[in-house]
């Protein structure tokens, strides 16, 4: 009778501790999440053009980006975001958003007008210099 | 003798239990307990109580409850089709009133939903200014806003006139004249649109390698002259494109916060609907 007793009373204190996770307001987070963090090294392209392009980036990433360490201020990369805005666009308007972009890399004055990313840089995404875009997500 | 009492004591713990079983579930209950949850804002579980109550859907006035518990979700989908129900029950005025605010919220602008006949006068006036409110969604002009600024009550008139009579909310930048500044001066675009650090950086990173370029020139390093020509083209050249798109970027931050004031200005409004018909909680 003894050992049902002490069965009955540990199986209920069990029970009484499968809540052991206290309940406590989640932390909010609002940096802006960037879809692709990791860099890719593939080679794939869709046509000898991209593929010329993806090879030249992929040489600078290699040989000149990775050696130099994690340096740019922006989310995506000046080289990610060149390849991003030609893929959006066309090589011309891309090239042209690449030039923006780079100027404004340069720019030591004030950076207070982008969001921060998850990576704590500054967000930046080609979407938002599109000329087709009729209503970008702004700053 | 210890054993009797103990087992008599335990056969007692059931029967209290099965006693107050009984008035647990009775619709009145349930309908108290939805209001209460409604009360508390817990409107997914109080439209589970509304609609367990009224399970056998002849009720109006639940089946209004549980649209209002939709509404309040956001599952205007929802919403909608119990409202719908209700036309042409007592509670039809109502529905149509807040089928209109859902229209709002789903930005449409179809004439049926925006132009539905009222009896009552309130619940009129407060359709014709939801009515043009979805107009103004759909697009945010001035004299939308004037339209429906004399919609108002004095007192709201006055608060409106504050947020929106203020005429640098309505300044724009023109993107070709942007880019027509930076393509005269590299930089002064971006400073028109008030990106003041990107002008000033434009400007020294195209003047500097213009510069180099100028004194290679006069050098006859012609070789270096033009790469440093080249590269000057390629920054000043974006700089005229980053112009336009600062400008274009700086109207749709512009109509963003007049939207947002907009949208903030309705709902301290209620966005006109009385509060009475949104279920009243002591």
């Amino acid at each position: 009778m003894k050992i049902v007793w002490l069965i009955l009373v540990f199986s209920f204190s069990l029970f009484a501790q499968t809540d052991w996770q206290r309940w406590q307001k989640s932390e909010i987070n609002y940096a802006e999440k960037i879809d692709d963090p990791e860099r890719s090294y593939s080679l794939r392209a869709d046509n000898p053009f991209e593929f010329l392009l993806k090879t030249a980036a992929v040489t600078y990433w290699f040989f000149i980006s990775d050696v130099d360490g994690d340096n740019c201020p922006f989310d995506p990369s000046c080289s990610s975001f060149f390849l991003e805005s030609v893929k959006a666009t066309n090589i011309v308007e891309g090239t042209l958003m690449f030039a923006d972009r780079f100027t404004r890399d340069f720019n030591v004055f004030n950076r207070s007008n982008y969001r921060i990313t998850n990576r704590g840089r500054l967000a930046d995404p080609p979407e938002k210099y599109l000329l087709s875009t009729a209503r970008p997500k702004v700053k | 003798m210890r054993r009797i009492f103990f087992m008599g004591l335990l056969s007692l713990f059931p029967s209290i239990l099965i006693s107050q079983d009984d008035g647990l579930f009775t619709p009145e209950k349930r309908k108290a307990f939805a209001d209460y949850l409604f009360c508390e804002k817990d409107f997914l579980r109080a439209a589970e109580e509304y609609e367990a109550v009224n399970s056998d859907n002849q009720n109006d006035s639940l089946k209004y409850k549980i649209g209002l518990c939709f509404l309040k979700m956001g599952e205007y989908e929802k919403a909608k089709n119990d409202f719908s129900r209700l036309r042409n029950s007592s509670l039809g005025e109502e529905s149509k009133l807040l089928m209109l605010k859902i229209a709002f919220f789903q930005n449409d602008g179809n004439k049926e939903s925006t132009e539905p006949s009222f009896k009552n006068e309130a619940y009129k006036t407060a359709s014709l200014r939801l009515a043009s409110a979805i107009k103004i969604k759909e697009r945010i002009t001035q004299t939308n806003l004037i339209s429906l600024g004399n919609m108002l009550d004095e007192n709201d008139k006055v608060d409106f006139n504050n947020i929106f009579s203020n005429k640098e909310r309505w300044q724009r930048k023109s993107p070709f004249a942007a880019a027509l500044f930076s393509a005269m001066v590299p930089g002064a675009g971006k400073i028109y649109t008030e990106n003041y650090g990107d002008g000033i950086t434009s400007f020294i990173v195209t003047g500097l390698f213009a510069f180099l370029a100028y004194d290679n020139f006069r050098a006859h390093h012609n070789t270096r002259a033009w790469i440093f020509t080249g590269t000057a083209a390629f920054f000043n050249a974006g700089n005229i494109y980053g112009s336009y798109i600062s400008a274009r970027n700086y109207n749709l931050e512009r109509e963003e916060e007049l939207n947002n004031e907009f949208d903030s200005f309705l709902n301290s409004k209620n966005y006109f609907v009385p509060k009475e018909i949104e279920g009243s909680c002591k």
